[in-house]
């Protein structure tokens, strides 16, 4: 899938048949699986071949219900990739397939509530931006409105840190120390979190 | 006359006595599918006690515990059963939404079952298996449960016919030479020519490892059964013998014709 699919028809058509053939037999002894799930304001896509192994340097093409496309990129070495979430009507769907070689395929469909689509509106990267800009500039004390803008970053800044604590996670495939170790790493940092938060808040008011 | 109907009417039920005792009794934790795909992300789980093949239902009271285990990770469901009627008799339902890829390994601990004809009390941990968007990880892992069935046998996207590989565990030892009972959530398709032939029993090895080989496709409970090294008081205030199941549910998909 990775050669240039567009040479000649009768390729065009082998590959076409080759594709279905894949795609509607996901349970090959190497199949690919795809996930993906919101974090912060974006979309990360997981890809594995069975037993745990990442797919390294996947093609990932985004897709929407209708078949347009919205995004494309490669897994890193970890088998993710992140994107922002795209503007989506509120009964958008989105389709994330993900190639990993010759006869390796797998896709995730994200339904709207996979999507968050009601938070979009209040996530628009344009409205953040415009968001941050009151509370840079110094304030007597902070308002209730930039408080809230505040512990919404602090959150997306620790969904973002905690985001490959949370692969790790998946990837665990036992209780044990590690596991513990992961959960008190978060731990430390949505406490930190909230010291930032703390510290921050006192610096405004003075 | 009327002395030989009365001997006749109770060797009727003597030798009905036997026959009723030679049902198993199994904790059931069922789910819809053992496999979810993205297209069906949330599913029914039903919990009971019953005799699985003859289809007898049991009231199964609220457990003291059912959870779901994804990675290590616990989460107690407990609060999310509401009861149901399974097989005529009280059983425990919950809509459970799988969010995202794992091997969940769902588990109950019910609260004892008083059993009048065995003067026992009956304690079945039971556990099955459900693989989420993919997931083939982590299957094998024990939950740590008082006593339990390990699968040796990935325990889902198996055909009737496959043979079911297990290890028992009590107090997370290796349980030897130990018997485990073997029936099939018949749902009335099969009859039993004998009493006997309800259950199957197997013994485990120097390992705790048992095999048996599913001949049909359905749902199959592994129950492997010891007596607790503890009593509880009957009903009668005498102490009472507890036995302890380790259940395992595990389902053989029917091998499917080309379309």
């Amino acid at each position: 899938m990775n050669s240039c699919p567009f040479l000649l028809s009768s390729k065009l058509f082998f590959l076409l048949i080759l594709w279905i053939l894949i795609t509607s037999a996901p349970a090959l002894a190497h199949h690919l699986s795809v996930f993906a799930y919101v974090s912060g304001g974006d979309i990360v896509v997981q890809a594995s071949f069975g037993h745990n192994r990442p797919v390294k340097g996947g093609e990932v093409s985004v897709k929407t219900g209708a078949g347009k496309l919205l995004f494309q990129g490669k897994t890193d070495g970890r088998g993710m990739l992140r994107f922002p979430r795209p503007q989506l009507p509120k009964n958008g769907t989105v389709k994330i397939t993900v190639s990993g070689g010759p006869g390796h395929q797998g896709s995730w469909t994200m339904t709207p509530a996979d999507l968050g689509n009601g938070m979009a509106e209040t996530e628009a990267p344009a409205e953040r931006k415009s968001a941050i800009q009151p509370a840079s500039h110094s304030s007597p004390a902070l308002s209730e409105e930039e408080q809230k803008y505040l512990s919404r970053l602090i959150s997306e800044a620790v969904a973002r840190e905690i985001e490959p604590l949370k692969a790790m996670m998946a990837r665990q495939m036992e209780s044990g120390p590690s596991l513990q170790n992961i959960i008190g790493g978060i731990g430390w940092l949505v406490g930190l979190g909230g010291l930032a938060a703390a510290w921050a808040s006192r610096k405004k008011q003075r | 006359m009327k002395k030989s109907l009365s001997t006749l009417l109770l060797g009727l039920i003597l030798a009905m006595i036997p026959g009723s005792n030679a049902l198993a009794h199994f904790g059931m934790l069922i789910p819809e599918k053992n496999i979810i795909d993205q297209h069906q992300r949330t599913e029914k789980i039903t919990l009971c006690f019953a005799h699985p093949f003859s289809g007898i239902g049991l009231n199964m009271e609220k457990p003291t515990r059912f959870f779901v285990d994804l990675n290590g990770r616990q989460t107690d469901l407990t609060d999310d059963l509401h009861p149901v009627q399974v097989m005529k008799h009280r059983g425990w339902q919950t809509d459970f939404h799988f969010s995202r890829p794992g091997v969940y390994i769902f588990a109950v601990e019910p609260k004892p079952y008083w059993e009048p004809a065995e003067d026992i009390y009956i304690k079945h941990y039971t556990k099955t298996i459900v693989s989420a968007f993919g997931a083939d990880h982590g299957w094998g892992r024990p939950l740590g449960l008082k006593t339990e069935i390990v699968p040796l046998l990935r325990p889902y996207g198996n055909y009737s016919g496959t043979t079911m590989v297990g290890q028992v565990l009590l107090d997370g030892k290796p349980a030897i030479d130990s018997e485990v009972e073997v029936e099939l959530y018949n749902q009335g398709r099969f009859a039993a020519p004998t009493a006997a032939h309800e259950s199957q029993v197997i013994r485990t090895d120097k390992r705790g490892i048992f095999i048996f080989t599913c001949p049909q496709p359905g749902w199959w409970g592994f129950a492997a059964l010891h007596d607790a090294d503890f009593t509880l008081p009957g009903p009668d205030g005498a102490a009472k013998t507890v036995e302890l199941g380790a259940v395992l549910w595990l389902y053989l998909d029917p091998w499917q014709s080309v379309p």
